[in-house]
């Protein structure tokens, strides 16, 4: 409980998460010729390539979707959840000066690392939704139902950012871990496939990854004009609220070895 | 008057194997025996009262820093009580947070949130905080293209034009060219006549001597004497 009220000390620090969050984002695109056309471009490229081998090549076909904005809606997603998380494994790491020497909660950096990527997420999702006119697929309301799966994603990167960045503290290992486990974690969710690819037998341990159901849920969405089941839905919430209120108890718990051990 | 700060037998131990930094900064008690773990403090008692200036000095590794970051609320105790009351500043090292692609204005934005301090007091001292630091028209330049006395003169000026009880200062009286300096020494001086607690770590027995009220000699870890600026200094200097 003592904990959990502590929560509420980040809505006192808003301003400082503000300024880191610019910060984050302006120190990325300064000197960077493209600057923020690098959102676009990096999940089209991958989007690109994969449409060549599996769309053209193996001309893969899934519930009519054409193949390269079934992809491309997958990388926009799981970008976001990856470089998240791999901006979060290094926010104190990468910070040893604030963590040494400022009293704020060191939780703010993890927020500030994970929300710089917000510009990026939206710079590709406006190119999606231009591939969706392009393509000629209907937008109706039902597109709105990517808010609140965004708003699961967001919260399940920060419980797993915070993880990561308090053990990179402890253990630099995790540095060289991270980036593994998300390439297998890529691997075991549908970016470049969909779940109705899967055979059934082994489609309940796809769907124990919570980004399985926020990315189904967000194709749903964007191509079917579907709804998403609303207990899945509840379901997905509560399982990223639990794992970011775990985590976060636990950086709690860790914050008070970082500027001894860091 | 109240004490605004209390230490209770205060001790802090470091373990040596598992931070690179630490191995630096002691590496001069680090001799061929292959102790785990290092007590950077021990047994500290202290009371400090409202708008004390209380000086720290010892030699290199007798836990000045230590105890600084303690009282600021970066480190924590490995044993003993610790009562701080009031809104600390710590001054550990000027600028902590600044960035070169940002502007000099950015910056000072992104320091006063950092200190934890409110932005409209900010927003409110913007003018004193430029005119003080003497940096003119290139608060609008990233910071990379300031020279180092800039630097530390935009850094010094905010943290000393905003709102606290207690400040923490290490190290960081000698900044900026000579005229600065005494600027800076008046500051703190003006910033004590508004009866707020100062704590400074020094080697510069000269300004500490000017500015404390009561000096901390510490030495391995411990408190060797304290009393008034003149009386431990002296006591210093024969050791």
């Amino acid at each position: 409980m003592q904990d959990f009220v502590k929560i509420i000390k980040i809505w006192q620090y808003r301003q400082l998460l503000y300024f880191l969050t610019i910060k984050e984002i302006k120190v990325r695109y300064k000197q960077a010729f493209f600057g923020i056309a690098w959102a676009i471009l990096t999940p089209l490229s991958q989007a690109l390539v994969f449409a060549f081998i599996f769309g053209i090549l193996l001309k893969t076909q899934i519930n009519n979707i054409p193949y390269l904005l079934l992809v491309f809606s997958g990388f926009t997603f799981w970008n976001f959840f990856a470089l998240s998380i791999s901006s979060a494994t290094s926010a104190l790491t990468g910070n040893t000066n604030l963590v040494t020497k400022s009293t704020f909660p060191k939780e703010i950096l993890v927020l500030a690392s994970v929300f710089g990527r917000l510009p990026d997420l939206l710079a590709s999702l406006t190119m999606l939704l231009i591939m969706l006119a392009f393509y000629q697929i209907n937008f109706s309301m039902q597109l709105l139902w990517i808010i609140p799966m965004f708003a699961i994603e967001v919260i399940l990167a920060l419980g797993i950012g915070l993880f990561f960045a308090a053990a990179n503290v402890y253990f630099r290992d995790i540095t060289a871990l991270v980036p593994l486990l998300l390439m297998l974690w890529l691997y075991l969710t549908p970016v470049v496939y969909s779940l109705s690819l899967i055979p059934k037998a082994y489609q309940f341990f796809i769907s124990l990854n919570p980004m399985t159901g926020i990315l189904e849920g967000v194709r749903g969405s964007l191509f079917l004009q579907k709804s998403p089941d609303i207990s899945a839905l509840i379901l997905l919430m509560c399982i990223s609220l639990t794992i970011f209120i775990i985590n976060f108890i636990l950086f709690k718990k860790l914050e008070k070895g970082f500027a001894d051990i860091i | 008057m109240e004490d605004i700060i209390v230490l209770n037998n205060v001790w802090k131990k470091y373990n040596i194997g598992s931070s690179k930094k630490l191995t630096e900064t002691i590496s001069s008690f680090f001799s061929s025996t292959k102790e785990k773990n290092f007590w950077a403090l021990k047994n500290i008692s202290l009371e400090i009262k409202k708008g004390e200036v209380i000086g720290i000095i010892g030699p290199n590794g007798s836990g000045k820093s230590t105890l600084l970051k303690i009282l600021s609320g970066i480190s924590f105790p490995s044993k003993g009580y610790l009562s701080i009351d009031g809104k600390v500043a710590s001054l550990l090292e000027l600028g902590t947070g600044f960035h070169p692609e940002l502007t000099g204005r950015e910056n000072v934005y992104l320091y006063g949130a950092i200190l934890g301090i409110d932005h409209k007091l900010i927003k409110h001292q913007f003018d004193q905080i430029i005119k003080f630091s003497g940096v003119g028209k290139f608060i609008n330049t990233p910071l990379k293209h300031y020279s180092s006395g800039m630097y530390i003169r935009l850094a010094f000026s905010v943290v000393t034009h905003l709102d606290f009880d207690i400040l923490l200062i290490d190290e960081v009286l000698a900044i900026g060219d000579a005229q600065f300096q005494k600027k800076s020494f008046a500051k703190i001086q003006e910033i004590n006549k508004q009866n707020k607690t100062i704590i400074v770590v020094s080697h510069d027995l000269q300004n500490i001597t000017k500015l404390c009220d009561k000096v901390i000699l510490l030495k391995n870890g411990r408190i060797e004497k304290v009393g008034t600026a003149l009386d431990t200094v002296n006591y210093y200097q024969k050791l």
